[in-house]
């Protein structure tokens, strides 16, 4: 896994659906409301609590929108990039977890659900 | 406060008889709802069934990422 | 597999498994899903009331088994499984499915063994994630069937899914229903019977079975996989290649906007102290009228019994140990059935999720999560149901002091000695009485959270978790699930608390009725001179005088009855009991009379007013017109002097603290041993639940007494 402001040592291989962009990384926390982005990595220190969060949609190359930063965060999982299904689901987390949710890319601000170039 | 002078039970009396038994199985089932069995590990039950046989169904972990889930 | 004609029965790929159309044995299906997928709506609509609710051997989690009939005729057992993300995780609701997929647990009452088929149940909105676990059930090779849930809400949101091609890609039946609207809910029963082993096998390592879901989900929704040619046209709907279209902007803005509103302190806050007012206001203003009639009817009850039977003992245990353990139960129906009916109706609208999320950040300083929340508020009504909810908390440790403090909360069984205390205290000054009421209810609560915090430091050491919680989406609430859930949640309260409370019941009344002692003789004086009143009224000419002598011998009679009523608890078991514990209460200005009702009450709160009215020695205080007969003569009790009332102010204040802290209920201890996994954990609650309560009892008490209060 990468480690906190490094970049994608390699993308995803090709073809591979959830492709996670190259470059730099920034935690969740960074990215801002309202920012889009893929998730690279989440580097939770519980490996149990990785396993639940990758298992309810949080996992390398899904989309991620922040709705709301702080203590509690919630952020809306959008799916694969090319998933065109969009599915969505909110997550609810605490601000330590979702500090340490990695992602690649993403517009700052408030972006289009939909306009996301790959 | 009064001093009785005559505590009995009526002892003849069929009907005491049966409402104290009923007073006994109503305590004993108070008391052993307070201890309940102890809980029995799965691997105690019967039924293990042998799999991975004729019927070449795959085991549950094949292949699974052991590290990412975490699962022991 | 299959009931008694037993055995394993040949199956490979694709190999069809023989319908049963004899009908005779017994279908089990396993209803497997993500949470929040509607599996629980499903399975209502399915079933109904046809459920049974037990658990898993050997566990504490919950399992349902309903029935349902296929259109051949066959019997279906559905096995309600916990709600996971996936099979593979560490918790104990992956365990459970695993264990009952693979055949070695089975909900108690159903014969252990492989389910002859998986349902499986999705959410259509979102498919990707939930196909991870579709995938890894398929693993499983066991007869499948897919359900594609909440297609009406898929389709408001324009997402078009081709069940062809999702059959292709995870190799079973695909169903599209709506539990809510039950939309395609008709052919279900018959797809579960006619279930075949899936003709596809997932990968089995993690990312690559993401990826198997990914592509799955993208060609059920008519999109293209990156780098695959896109399938012909013959097949499925006509979807242009970026598929269908996203859900509404605006539904997204709505959502967000609402969660930062529930979720963020400043405002979360006050809408959360508005619902839960709006919530105890309705559970304590409507549930009166139903436990006004539920008390009128156990008070016919007994009256009937004490007519149409001959007098004895057993007519005795009848009237006052059967139907009045019956009624002290049943009185808390009403309440119960109303909180978990609203709870029901705000979790289905998405609120307590925001809500758990909200109280985390509260509840954390005190070494609670805030799914704690849920199980605390549910023991408002009563502990029992409320620590039975508590196996939605994840982490274990966390859920023991939960457990543990679960008591501390105020329940309605200690609603009666409240109402009882605070009238004796604020006799005419309802506003301060209010007051009162609502600082037991916070001193419960204060009570619970410092002791969770304190179990937390010392016995139950360690980091917990931190809270992830799957936000569901808004949405009204369903009636039918809150109904069911309701009628689920009563009937288990009136099994477990119900039975040991009606069992307390007789034993109490056996061991205030014996031994039997012969009448005082203050008593056998008032006989006497009633008879002499009466022999007296019979000579008299007078009618008017006729009629005074009369009432005054009858008056002379019910004292005389009264006196040897109370004589008789006096000295029965239960009152050399109270009398020899006596001196262990003095110091909390409890006298004999007031000790026995205490002890009884520690087995079960509910017949602490009803006891001591028998007990009570009735002084000439003046009765309170508004009180009813047994209340008024519990309150004008007085002491073994005859003077002083029982119910001192200092005494008052004492035994409201008393009840408000005091483990004082044999069904929270039984239910809580057997959540919490041993009887250690319940004695450990009833130790320190008893040491708190004395102490402060104790201690307001001298302080009153010190500072002069009588």
């Amino acid at each position: 896994m990468t480690d906190a402001h490094s970049h994608v040592s390699d993308a995803s291989p090709p073809g591979c659906i959830a492709a996670v962009p190259a470059g730099p990384t920034r935690s969740l926390v960074a990215l801002g409301v309202g920012g889009i982005a893929h998730v690279a990595a989440v580097g939770v220190t519980d490996p149990a609590d990785g396993a639940l969060l990758r298992a309810m949609g949080l996992r390398p190359g899904v989309r991620v929108r922040v709705v709301r930063l702080g203590e509690p965060s919630i952020v809306e999982v959008l799916g694969a990039e090319a998933c065109a299904c969009a599915c969505s689901s909110r997550i609810g987390l605490t601000r330590q977890l979702a500090a340490q949710v990695m992602v690649v890319g993403g517009a700052g601000s408030v972006g289009s659900v939909g306009g996301e170039p790959t | 406060m009064t001093l009785d002078l005559a505590a009995s039970l009526p002892i003849g009396d069929w009907q005491f008889w049966v409402a104290t038994a009923l007073a006994i199985f109503c305590g004993w089932f108070v008391f052993k709802n307070l201890f309940p069995k102890g809980m029995l590990p799965f691997s105690k039950r019967r039924g293990t069934r042998a799999s991975l046989t004729i019927s070449a169904k795959p085991s549950a972990n094949e292949g699974k990422d052991r590290d990412s889930s975490g699962r022991a | 597999m299959s009931g008694p004609q037993g055995g394993p029965s040949p199956t490979g790929a694709g190999t069809p498994r023989d319908p049963d159309p004899a009908a005779l044995d017994v279908l089990r299906v396993a209803l497997l899903g993500n949470p929040n997928t509607g599996k629980t709506t499903l399975f209502n609509a399915l079933c109904g009331l046809r459920h049974k609710t037990s658990n898993f051997p050997g566990t504490t989690q919950e399992a349902r088994v309903g029935e349902v009939r296929s259109a051949s005729g066959g019997e279906i057992h559905l096995i309600d499984l916990p709600g996971i993300y996936s099979l593979e995780l560490e918790q104990s609701e992956a365990d459970v499915c695993r264990s009952v997929l693979a055949g070695r647990l089975s909900p108690r009452g159903e014969p252990v063994g492989e389910p002859d088929s998986v349902c499986v149940v999705v959410d259509s909105t979102n498919l990707s994630r939930n196909l991870v676990l579709v995938g890894e059930v398929l693993r499983r090779r066991l007869p499948t069937v897919l359900v594609l849930n909440m297609i009406d809400l898929a389709r408001a949101q324009g997402r078009q899914i081709n069940v062809r091609t999702l059959e292709e890609a995870v190799g079973c039946r695909v169903l599209l229903v709506s539990a809510r609207s039950g939309e395609g809910l008709r052919e279900l029963p018959d797809a579960l019977a006619a279930a075949q082993i899936p003709t596809r096998t997932p990968p089995g390592e993690q990312g690559a079975l993401e990826q198997w879901a990914d592509r799955a989900a993208i060609r059920a929704m008519g999109g293209v996989v990156p780098g695959e040619t896109p399938p012909d046209g013959a097949r499925g709907t006509e979807a242009p290649t970026s598929g269908s279209a996203p859900p509404s902007r605006w539904t997204a803005t709505f959502t967000d906007r609402l969660d930062s509103l529930l979720v963020s302190p400043w405002t979360g806050v006050p809408i959360f102290g508005v619902v839960m007012f709006a919530l105890f206001y309705a559970i304590f203003s409507l549930a009166n009228f139903p436990m006004d009639w539920i008390d009128a009817i156990f008070a016919h009850a007994i009256g009937f019994v004490e007519s149409v039977l001959p007098e004895g003992v057993l007519r005795d245990l009848l009237a006052h140990g059967i139907v009045a353990g019956v009624g002290a139960t049943v009185i808390f129906v009403p309440q119960i059935a109303l909180l978990f009916f609203l709870i029901s109706l705000l979790e289905d609208t998405g609120y307590l999720a925001r809500a758990a999320l909200l109280m985390d950040r509260v509840l954390r300083p005190f070494g609670l999560p805030g799914h704690a929340f849920v199980p605390l508020l549910s023991s408002h009504a009563c502990a029992l149901p409320g620590i039975m909810s508590t196996r939605v908390i994840p982490d274990r440790r966390d859920r023991l002091a939960t457990i543990l403090i679960a008591p501390f909360m105020t329940c309605s069984a200690r609603l009666p000695v409240y109402v009882l205390v605070t009238g004796l205290l604020f006799r005419d000054r309802p506003f301060m009485a209010a007051l009162a009421f609502i600082g037991c209810y916070a001193l419960g609560l204060g009570a619970g959270l410092f002791s969770a915090l304190l179990a937390r430091r010392t016995i139950l050491r360690g980091k917990s978790r931190p809270m992830v919680l799957e936000l569901p989406t808004y949405k009204l609430p369903s009636l039918r699930t809150a109904i069911i859930t309701t009628v689920d949640r009563a009937w288990l309260f009136l099994k477990n608390a119900g039975t040991n409370i009606l069992a307390i019941c007789v034993v109490l009344w056996w061991l205030g009725s014996y031994p039997l002692v012969s009448p005082p003789a203050d008593a056998v004086l008032m006989t006497q001179q009633a008879a002499e009143l009466r022999a007296i009224a019979d000579a008299e000419t007078n009618p008017g005088k006729i009629d005074e002598t009369r009432a005054q011998a009858a008056q002379m009679e019910a004292d005389a009855a009264k006196r040897i009523a109370a004589h008789a608890k006096e000295n029965s078991y239960i009152g050399t009991i109270g009398k020899g514990v006596q001196p262990l209460f003095a110091p909390l200005g409890y006298d004999w009379q007031l000790t026995i009702g205490v002890v009884t009450s520690f087995a079960a709160r509910e017949v602490f007013v009803s006891t001591m009215a028998v007990v009570v020695r009735a002084g000439d205080a003046e009765l309170d017109p508004a009180d009813a007969g047994a209340v008024a003569s519990v309150k004008a009790a007085v002491r073994a002097d005859g003077v002083t009332p029982v119910f001192t102010v200092a005494t008052c204040w004492s035994l409201l603290v008393y009840f408000v802290l005091a483990m004082q209920c044999l069904p929270t201890l039984a239910v809580t041993a057997r959540e919490a996994g041993g009887a250690r954990w319940a004695l450990l609650q009833f130790a320190w639940m008893s040491g708190v309560a004395y102490l402060a009892a104790l201690i307001v008490y001298q302080s009153l007494a010190a500072l002069g209060v009588a």
